[in-house]
């Protein structure tokens, strides 16, 4: 199905030279350290904390309401360290994920209320289910469908995923319009 | 992502005759089919592991017995085990259920490779029958092999003295051909435990096993603690058309690469049909459905769309006649060349895509399928001698096909 | 939060509580602990006593629902994002996990790991070693619990300060 028009109130939304979209009802702090590419959403109590480490994420992702990002915690060499996030482009995520993840690659769809551990590694065009609990440390190859707790790979995603994933995530940023624009009702 | 974009509700007919999703589906270029992972051909491209992600080929995979050398899973909830050091020593620990293998009485060990396994009681007996046989194989082999051999009639090296070791190889030549055979035993069939029995031993256990970590290890009695178990091997595959053996989607070299060396996907050669809008069911009376047809090739496309005759108690009765539309492709910037045409059934015309309008009336049951044919032809760069620019002409006449069918209801 | 006339928050001068947490009621927080902003204390309906270098990340609800009876937490538990804790005791180095929940009134003895949306049911007690599973089993494990934390709450105790302000003092950010 398509993905239909959303619409959203000016005055709650801020939006970024960069094409960025953030409600003003978020949760992130340490907005020094987060670099968001353009063209993202933001939705409203998501609580990215880039105080305690760099957080990258990529461009055309869309994180909804509820989704907290955190930085993972790794001993390198026995020393303890927060390590960065780096989150890449067109990534999906529905509401309340919980992302204690170290590298979440491209074209991902992390289902809604899933809880990625400290570390995990996701990679390209794969698919989380909702539900899901990830434990810490671990990594999944491409095209995974990711389930069950604690997850493993159940099954593999349809290897045109990639373009799936532009397509609808581009479809889901055009769409998502102020509500006194003037967007015909069907695009 | 296909569950966001409920692809799952616009099934194409595959030339195999079975109904899938489009993002499922493959078109091969030489023959102008749609093809489905069950009817074209399956190869094995590399083997990996999908916890390590380190990539083995075919022959040292059979060398490792399809199991990856670094990665053990915790027998308790299949997930991987990291390894932990203490006092310069090695142990593995779960961490999503705590299980550590001093549990399983496996004392932490030098180097965090070759944790035990259970062996089988009777493969040495094995090893020693399979060597046994072979011999006598060789034995049954030698008449055939030497008459294959040219007949050296002459001298043969029997009678040359022992001064430049020919002795001893043609020696040892001889033991090849003919080994020496120790006698074997003979295996003594054992009878197997009886229900009664079986069910005994595996309650006296404290910790009742689920099915799953008995299957996983078939080997650990029930007092026996569970070890981890090895990971196995995952393949990676390429798909190949089974009536032309052209491939269809090769992946780029390496395990984490998701681009493609060669790739027909079948979206980028059918146009790509979606429900635009929830359906809105009136009893009895002729309802509309929406539909995007997109157009994802790299060249545009007349297409001809028939709703289909009602075959089956499921599929609904629609109305509308056929359409023909031209659809230009993505790449083409001068859509000025497309007349707007004004017609009860094209609702809009953006860029590639058409949104269609749709009467049916619904059926008495459940269940509600539309079905249409498409019937669509290109500029000629579908086929695989587009690209070696011959014979455009030819294949810009060939009608494609497809059939849909559409789920109405949610 | 604008304090209320009820509230005696006693933060121990080691511990790091930010500014956006919510506490009211009666909680007395010990050394070196590390709470993280937007984590929820609710001690209306009775103390809330909190040990040494625990670690409390965002979105965890510690609420007493009990009859005045105070709910002792024990030292260096660690709690994670959006779990609730309305349990009457729990002991040393526990790891509760994200989303998991601790029903009311439940005991939960030392060294326990309840995985990630996991519940401990109402008036349950859990005995030493325990791991709660995502069907609900309850299996022990053996092994001292590794203490992993004591390097993360030094590390958050220094960073935790550069981005937020310290409860009480000074305006929240966000």
């Amino acid at each position: 199905m398509d993905l239909g028009i959303l619409t959203y109130d000016e005055t709650e939304w801020a939006t970024t030279h960069t094409g960025n979209k953030v409600n003003k009802k978020h949760g992130i702090t340490g907005t020094q350290n987060i670099i968001i590419a353009g063209k993202s959403i933001i939705e409203k109590s998501v609580s990215i904390r880039g105080g305690l480490a760099a957080v990258r994420i990529g461009k055309n992702c869309i994180l909804k309401s509820g989704c907290h990002i955190r930085p993972c915690f790794k001993y390198f060499n026995k020393k303890p360290t927060q390590c960065n996030t780096i989150i890449g482009d067109y990534v999906f995520m529905e509401e309340g994920c919980i992302v204690n993840a170290s590298q979440i690659y491209s074209f991902v769809h992390l289902g809604a209320r899933c809880i990625l551990g400290n570390g995990c590694v996701i990679r390209e065009c794969s698919r989380v289910l909702p539900g899901s609990v990830i434990p810490p440390d671990t990594i999944f190859p491409p095209f995974s469908t990711i389930g069950g707790s604690p997850a493993r790979v159940i099954g593999n995603e349809p290897l045109c995923t990639e373009n799936l994933m532009i397509e609808a995530c581009t479809m889901y940023y055009e769409n998502f319009v102020p509500k006194n624009s003037h967007k015909p009702s069907l695009t | 992502m296909s569950a966001l974009l409920q692809s799952f509700r616009v099934k194409y007919e595959c030339s195999c005759g079975k109904f899938r999703n489009l993002s499922d589906l493959h078109f091969c270029r030489q023959c102008f089919k749609i093809k489905c992972e069950e009817c074209a051909c399956v190869e094995i491209d590399m083997l990996y592991c999908a916890r390590c992600l380190e990539a083995s080929t075919v022959p040292e995979a059979r060398l490792k017995k399809n199991q990856c050398f670094n990665c053990v899973e915790c027998p308790m909830c299949m997930n991987i085990l990291s390894g932990r050091t203490e006092n310069d020593k090695f142990f593995l620990i779960c961490q999503a259920c705590s299980w550590q293998t001093r549990e399983a009485g496996i004392e932490d060990r030098d180097s965090a490779k070759k944790w035990p396994v259970y062996e089988n009681e009777i493969t040495n007996e094995m090893n020693d029958v399979m060597n046994h046989m072979k011999k006598l194989e060789m034995i049954q082999n030698a008449p055939k092999d030497s008459k294959n051999r040219k007949i050296s009639k002459g001298w043969s090296a029997h009678h040359l003295p022992n001064k430049f070791g020919l002795q001893s190889m043609v020696e040892k030549k001889r033991q090849m051909m003919f080994p020496d055979l120790t006698p074997l035993s003979v295996h003594e069939p054992e009878e197997p435990l009886s229900l009664e029995e079986e069910l005994e031993n595996r309650y006296k256990s404290k910790n009742l096993r689920t099915a799953d970590q008995i299957i996983r290890q078939p080997l650990a009695s029930s007092d026996q603690p569970l070890f981890p178990v090895r990971v196995p091997l995952q393949g990676r595959t390429s798909i190949r058309c089974d009536e032309c053996e052209r491939t269809l989607v090769k992946r780029d070299y390496g395990v984490v690469a998701y681009k493609f060396k060669i790739s027909a996907f079948a979206r980028e050669y059918v146009p790509d049909i979606r429900i635009s809008r929830p359906v809105q069911f009136e009893n009895d009376k002729t309802s509309h459905v929406l539909l995007t047809i997109t157009n994802l090739s790299s060249s545009p496309i007349q297409l001809k769309i028939s709703p289909q005759e009602k075959s089956r108690d499921d599929l609904v009765e629609c109305s509308t006649p056929p359409v023909n539309i031209s659809i230009p492709c993505s790449i083409d910037t001068d859509t000025a060349g497309v007349p707007a045409e004004k017609s009860d059934v094209i609702v809009f015309r953006q860029h590639n895509r058409i949104g269609l309008n749709f009467d049916f009336i619904p059926n008495q049951s459940n269940e509600h399928f539309l079905a249409l044919s498409l019937e669509y032809t290109q500029n000629g760069s579908f086929g695989l001698l587009a690209d070696k620019s011959q014979n455009t002409e030819e294949a810009s006449s060939k009608v494609l096909k497809a059939n849909v069918i559409v789920q109405l209801h949610n | 939060m604008t304090a209320e006339p009820e509230n005696k928050i006693q933060i121990a001068e080691s511990a790091v509580v930010c500014a956006e947490a919510q506490i009211s009621g009666e909680v007395s927080i010990g050394d070196g602990c590390v709470i993280h902003p937007f984590a929820i204390f609710d001690a209306k309906n009775g103390p809330i006593i909190i040990g040494n270098n625990c670690l409390f990340e965002e979105y965890c609800v510690i609420r007493n629902c009990g009859d005045g009876e105070p709910m002792i937490i024990g030292d260096e538990n660690a709690f994670h994002v959006e779990s609730e804790c309305f349990a009457k005791y729990v002991g040393n180095r526990n790891l509760i996990g994200c989303r998991a929940r601790l029903d009311r009134a439940c005991f939960v003895a030392d060294d326990c790991h309840i995985t990630p949306q996991c519940h401990v049911a109402s008036r349950q007690t859990l005995e030493q070693n325990a791991v709660v599973v995502e069907n609900g089993v309850i299996r022990y494990h053996e092994g001292n619990k590794n203490q992993i934390l004591n390097g993360q709450l030094e590390v958050l105790r220094n960073l935790l300060p550069n981005y937020h302000h310290k409860y009480g003092k000074g305006k929240k950010t966000g």
